[in-house]
């Protein structure tokens, strides 16, 4: 079965809540404000911006619906946290990092090299494996992935600014 | 008046064409690679159905559209035979399809019965599969031909018969689920518009123009997500079971002759109801088996009853669910969702029409769902140890190459890093939705229905200039609304009962 890891201490699940339906107030908001320049009906006919302005303003009405639920509600727990302290917080953390990172890497390295790095990134970080280990089954799945894709499915690779050849 | 022989015949006579059309190497070779990922995607846990099949359709686009569809349907009926093998060997199903047979199948697997245990999971899984796709043969092509009477008004009430089901997917909160669809509505309409050609929320961006692909969406969502939420988690896989004797007893077949045919039946038959998924028929019918077995309080000990009714109930709802999606273009579960949006990609638009303009492709895909069957039974009982063995590499390593293979996927989808930065920008959004409970399924829902439903709506308001009563007057169109809001009304009134019975409990609990 799945084992939790990390503590329960952390961010309190009612605040998340209250953050998310807030989060999506906004862009309902912003989204109705932005239908503002398309024409909603022409000649009695839905235009381009009816089907927005009417999903952003259900938005609109639920957001606020849910802001309430999540402010009325009691916390039923106060230990329930949104995400976990620990170690748990810090691989979401790394990886999210490592993701953002990789597809910048992409577009200087190439994706051959980005992956390599990647791959190694997240088993030496994450999954707290040796070099060694780590070095040889990036090397090993890129050159999988890199093949299959490559020569196998016939994709171009988006071109590296700094390594031309990768 | 035709006679049901005349009909019969004309239903070989197209299984015949779709088995010719299967039959080539090509498609038995992408077949066996789609059940074969399937039973591999079932097996990790960790990875769902519909990740997988989200991942690996920017791998089907360069093949031709029989041929994807062939694989990624493999995929998907090919993942409820893997996910019963860490349910019995490590009591983690593979996906929640499962989880009525780990209860069961781990007991089996203590008791030193793993061997019989997947045995007739495989099996079970086999003749409810295969009598699933007989009642796909048999029911999809007469429902296909009452909607070639469809128009605009009939295809817009159909899509917001699909809509609504955002409500069945909604999971435990109705707002969060209705926000979810919400948000797909809006992330279909950004790019250029299909009837005016003006461009809605693009910010002067060429590649925002150009929309926000469905995979990049579907990628970051669900597969990308997953693993950030998984990294909170230590998936422990502890596999320490012998595996002796694949085959049941005689007394294993006595006992669950009955429970086989009940489960084929029922599985399909919710398998067609909107929002019912395939663990929603494997908890059903398991629990019926446990209800009419003369011994009920077996089960949950190891009872081979429930092992083979979970099982048989989540394969058959597979053919269950692939009736609606491909006569109506309505897709039950989530995972059917993503079909449909690959059948779309594929230029294959489901629905009535798609019997009438490709049945190559239909009933290539039907006989090759009787061919893949058979290839998962091979699959799984021979090769049960080598499945037994992909249990023990560690998430820590296939998780990392499962993002690389996410930003591969994205990037195929028109060779741009935008599309990347897309699916890891949606990433992020899956995670804070995950955990805040929102469910992603409406979402996709949204983006494939869509577009569809708001062109149908506005071609309809163009033929009668204006008044929505169109809607109401065509009596096909007016069904479809009424069932729709019926359908909507009844989920509602079914989740409040819910609701207030939880609360019932709560208040008695806190009472003792």
């Amino acid at each position: 079965m799945l084992v939790q890891g990390g503590t329960s201490k952390g961010f309190p699940m009612k605040n998340a809540n209250i953050i998310g339906a807030s989060v999506v107030f906004v862009f309902s908001l912003l989204s109705v404000i932005a239908v503002k320049g398309m024409s909603i009906f022409e000649s009695g006919i839905p235009g381009p911006g009816f089907v927005p302005l009417a999903f952003g303003l259900l938005m609109l009405i639920l957001s606020i619906a849910l802001l309430v639920q999540s402010v009325m509600t009691p916390s039923a727990n106060a230990r329930v946290s949104f995400v976990k302290r620990g170690s748990g917080l810090r691989d979401i953390c790394m990886i999210s990092a490592s993701l953002i990172v990789y597809a910048g890497c992409i577009h200087l390295f190439g994706y051959s090299m980005a992956t390599l790095l990647f791959l190694f990134a997240l088993l030496k970080l994450v999954g707290n494996y040796g070099y060694r280990f780590s070095l040889m089954v990036s090397f090993i799945a890129t050159i999988v992935l890199y093949g299959i894709f490559q020569y196998g499915l016939g994709m171009i690779f988006p071109e590296p600014y700094l390594f031309p050849f990768s | 008046m035709r006679g049901s022989g005349c009909v019969g015949m004309e239903v070989l006579d197209k299984l015949l064409l779709g088995f010719s059309v299967a039959f080539t190497p090509e498609n038995l070779f992408y077949c066996f690679l789609g059940v074969f990922m399937g039973t591999l995607i079932g097996v990790l846990p960790g990875f769902g159905p519909t990740a997988g099949i989200a991942i690996l359709i920017p791998a089907s686009v360069a093949l031709p559209p029989t041929t994807a569809l062939i694989m990624l349907a493999g995929i998907y009926y090919g993942s409820m035979y893997g996910g019963s093998t860490t349910a019995i060997l490590i009591n983690t199903p593979g996906e929640a399809a499962s989880i009525p047979t780990a209860l069961d199948g781990y007991k089996m697997a203590r008791q030193g019965r793993a061997g019989p245990a997947l045995g007739m999971s495989a099996i079970s899984s086999f003749i409810a599969g295969t009598v699933s796709i007989v009642g796909l043969m048999l029911l999809a092509p007469p429902l296909a031909s009452v909607a070639l009477a469809f128009g605009p008004p009939e295809y817009f009430s159909l899509m917001f018969v699909g809509l609504t089901m955002v409500v069945s997917l909604s999971g435990k909160s109705l707002i969060k689920g209705i926000l979810a669809g919400s948000f797909g509505m809006m992330i279909s309409t950004v790019g250029m518009d299909p009837i005016s050609g003006e461009e809605r929320f693009c910010y002067g961006s060429i590649q925002l123009g150009a929309g926000i692909d469905f995979i990049c969406v579907v990628v970051g969502l669900f597969a990308i997500s997953e693993i950030l939420c998984n990294a909170e988690e230590s998936l422990a896989s502890v596999f320490e079971t012998k595996l002796k004797g694949l085959l049941p007893s005689l007394q294993d077949w006595i006992d669950c002759k009955w429970t086989l045919v009940r489960s084929s039946i029922l599985g399909f038959l919710i398998g067609l109801l909107p929002g019912a998924s395939a663990s929603v028929s494997a908890f059903i019918a398991y629990d019926v088996e446990k209800k009419v077995s003369s011994h009920p309080e077996k089960f949950g000990e190891g009872a081979i009853e429930g092992v083979a009714a979970a099982e048989g109930a989540n394969n058959a709802a597979c053919g269950g669910g692939m009736v609606p999606l491909l006569t109506l273009g309505i897709p039950p579960s989530a995972p059917l969702a993503i079909l449909l949006g690959a059948l779309m990609i594929h230029g294959l638009r489901p629905g009535p029409l798609l019997f009438e303009q490709n049945p190559n492709f239909v009933w290539g895909l039907i006989a090759s769902m009787y061919i893949g069957n058979a290839m998962l039974l091979l699959l799984n009982l021979p090769l049960v140890g080598f499945w037994a063995s992909l249990i023990r590499i560690p998430y820590h390593i296939l998780a990392p190459i499962v993002l690389a293979l996410c930003f591969i996927g994205a990037y195929s989808v028109r060779n741009n890093m935008f599309d990347v930065w897309i699916a890891l920008f949606f990433g992020f959004i899956g995670f804070f939705m995950r955990k805040l409970e929102f469910p992603a399924a409406p979402v996709v829902l949204a983006l494939v229905l869509g577009p569809m439903a708001e062109n149908a709506l506005r071609q309809s308001l163009t033929i009668s200039r204006g008044d929505f009563s169109i809607f109401l007057t065509r009596p096909i169109s007016a069904a479809l609304l009424c069932l729709a809001i019926v359908s909507l009304l009844l989920s509602i009134v079914a989740r409040w009962k819910k609701h207030q019975k939880a609360e019932a409990l709560i208040e008695s609990t806190s009472e003792d």
